[in-house]
């Protein structure tokens, strides 16, 4: 009992001497660069997606690891976030066959495609 | 010698502990594991929402959304690159004259209120829908000889609204831009309240808490201020609404676009809620440096609000 309180206090102390203020500071600057980095790079998809979402993340990341204070707690925090986080890329991943590549869908009747146009490079629906 | 340097060194090593303690077996209480078991949950819920939307805008045709006809119409492919709108930039000395030369065309291929067609070519933004070039060119000299100033604009499309495309995306980066930094700044000023109960500084634990309840409020007020302009007040082109204002059923993006900020709005309303409980407790003296685990819990939830927000925007605003 007595381990877990004075536990519990050096928790505390190490959570009182995080550096939220520079961690705010990061999270303006990023903010600013995602505005920017979206205005100025509109019309290239790949770069613009890839630098936003990656700022995106690091801010996430951020708020995670010091304001919700996972970096302070213990490894039972991952057993939470991780699976979540898994199941969360798995249903998207899940649905992008059917929802965004709905073309190549099961069902689509080969007959209205045009005689005369090449094969499709990918695989036939499965019946 | 050896026993005066002795004390020294251990008051330095004690000194050096006392600035980065140690952590030890972290307390896992009850409360705590049941907020992170709930904000598990949030994560698969704003992901049906966020994942719905990027693999519906993934899935969508190329010729969704077009800067001369409203939403989704069979015209954007049918007429293609044939069909050319007009951009009134200035009614002229008589606009009642330029909106009835256009209020036939906006008859047959939108539904604009008479008073938001009025407003859309006193204001300089009115986009006549798209048709074939021999009408656009004929209808273009009578509003010129009405007095109008008048430009043709050739059919753009795209799958989806990009950003800062006003003649098919409303939303106000700018805006929200702030909007988004005002949450983050609410979040840190949560997180210092905590560190201020947790040193026993009750009074700068309320001041903090009442800034994060500002500031949420704030950002929330932005919010229902903009869903005001988009739906109600403003007046966009025809390439936004086929009614001039952006609504939940205006397009496939609109409906996305207020699921998503709607049932994040929805929690921030919420975390707003927990955050008055905690402050009118606190002023009745409830939390204490070792009794303040409802701060931290409603801190867990208001800090992913923030980090949910952070990825709505970027998805949603920027991308």
């Amino acid at each position: 009992m007595s381990e877990n309180y004075a536990s519990h206090g050096a928790q505390e102390q190490a959570e009182s001497h995080a550096p939220y203020l520079q961690v705010w500071a990061a999270l303006l600057i990023l903010t600013i660069a995602e505005y920017f980095w979206a205005r100025f790079l509109a019309g290239s998809t790949i770069i613009l997606i890839a630098g936003l979402l990656s700022m995106a993340l690091v801010k996430a990341g951020l708020v995670g690891y010091y304001f919700m204070h996972v970096k302070y707690e213990g490894k039972w925090v991952y057993l939470l976030i991780i699976p979540a986080i898994f199941m969360a890329t798995v249903v998207v991943m899940g649905l992008v066959p059917d929802v965004a590549f709905h073309e190549q869908a099961a069902g689509v009747p080969q007959a209205a495609a045009p005689l005369n146009s090449p094969a499709p490079e990918t695989l036939p629906a499965s019946s | 010698m050896a026993q005066e340097t002795a004390p020294a060194t251990k008051s330095a090593s004690h000194e050096q502990n006392a600035a980065t303690p140690m952590v030890k077996n972290p307390t896992i209480t009850p409360g705590k594991l049941a907020m992170w078991l709930f904000l598990a949950t949030e994560v698969m819920f704003f992901t049906g929402l966020i994942g719905s939307y990027v693999v519906m805008r993934a899935g969508s045709g190329p010729k969704g959304f077009s800067s001369i006809f409203s939403p989704a119409q069979p015209e954007i492919s049918e007429m293609g690159e044939a069909a050319v709108g007009l951009h009134i930039s200035d009614a002229g000395p008589t606009p009642e004259k330029v909106i009835a030369l256009v209020r036939p065309t906006f008859d047959k291929c939108a539904n604009y209120d008479p008073k938001d067609l009025v407003h859309l070519v006193n204001e300089g933004h009115a986009i006549i829908p798209g048709q074939r070039e021999p009408i656009a060119e004929e209808l273009a000299k009578t509003l010129r000889a009405a007095g109008a100033t008048v430009e043709e604009l050739h059919q753009t499309t795209s799958a989806w609204p990009k950003p800062y495309d006003h003649l098919t995306n409303p939303l106000s980066i700018d805006l929200t831009a702030i909007n988004t930094f005002i949450l983050i700044c609410s979040s840190v000023t949560m997180v210092l309240a905590l560190a201020r109960i947790q040193a026993g500084d009750r009074l700068g634990m309320q001041k903090y808490l009442l800034a994060t309840l500002v500031m949420g409020g704030v950002f929330l007020g932005v919010q229902v201020f903009e869903y005001r302009e988009l739906m109600k007040m403003h007046v966009y082109p025809i390439g936004v609404s086929n009614n001039g204002h952006f609504l939940p059923g205006s397009s496939l993006f609109a409906s996305c676009f207020f699921a998503m900020t709607g049932f994040h709005g929805a929690h921030v309303a919420g975390g707003l809620v927990a955050l008055a409980v905690l402050l009118i407790g606190s002023l009745f003296g409830k939390f204490t440096a070792a009794d303040h685990a409802s701060i931290e819990m409603v801190g867990l939830y208001w800090h992913f609000v923030d980090l949910v927000w952070i990825l709505l925007f970027t998805v949603v605003y920027l991308i």
